[in-house]
């Protein structure tokens, strides 16, 4: 595993935790 | 973040098979006002139902950032009532980062989640001598005080 598999819909990333169940790693990140 | 933590391979293990990695820009305008996001990186641990349960603030090395995640998984599961989960990521904090700053709250929440499953006052004792013994200087024994009154005398 050579990178973090990001997520970057917040729905997409709650249905994944939910199917996987698992709690959920939310990086709110300024690009700038 | 991302030229340090992120790119460590620990931690990348440590996220990939304990959490969903979930990024947002804090600028978004629907999830930035309704987390409040003021100040970036703001790290944050939620269920699958997008309820909060820890937050925190600022950089992280990496050797920092793996227990300040097994606190908020934690934290997470101790307010979900999944007690044993949560003294699970509790006793990693302890066992596997004890020279961290976040071990001695992981030592306070890891005793009373035992308490709460079955009542035995001996988890508060232990909690109590344990900060004693090993971060006589943290916050977290004050507020583990009134336990050591819980020992019987004699």
């Amino acid at each position: 595993m050579s990178q973090i598999g990001w997520i970057t819909s917040f729905d997409e990333g709650l249905a994944k935790a939910r199917a996987e169940n698992k709690l959920v790693f939310l990086d709110f990140f300024n690009p700038n | 973040m991302d030229a340090v933590a992120y790119t460590d391979s620990a931690v990348i293990s440590f996220i990939t098979d304990n959490l969903i990695p979930l990024r947002i820009m804090a600028n978004d305008p629907v999830l930035g006002a309704q987390f409040k996001i003021k100040w970036t990186p703001s790290l944050h641990v939620l269920d699958f139902d997008g309820i909060e349960y820890y937050r925190t603030l600022g950089f992280y090395p990496p050797e920092d950032l793996i227990p300040s995640l097994l606190l908020g998984m934690g934290k997470s599961f101790f307010n979900r009532a999944n007690r044993q989960a949560a003294g699970s990521c509790f006793s990693r904090i302890m066992t596997e980062h004890p020279k961290n700053s976040l071990a001695p709250e992981a030592v306070y929440l890891n005793g009373v989640a035992s308490f709460i499953e079955n009542h035995d006052v001996s988890h508060l004792i232990a909690l109590y001598d344990r900060l004693a013994s090993d971060y006589p200087d943290s916050p977290w024994l004050t507020r583990a005080d009134p336990y050591k009154l819980l020992k019987k005398s004699g």
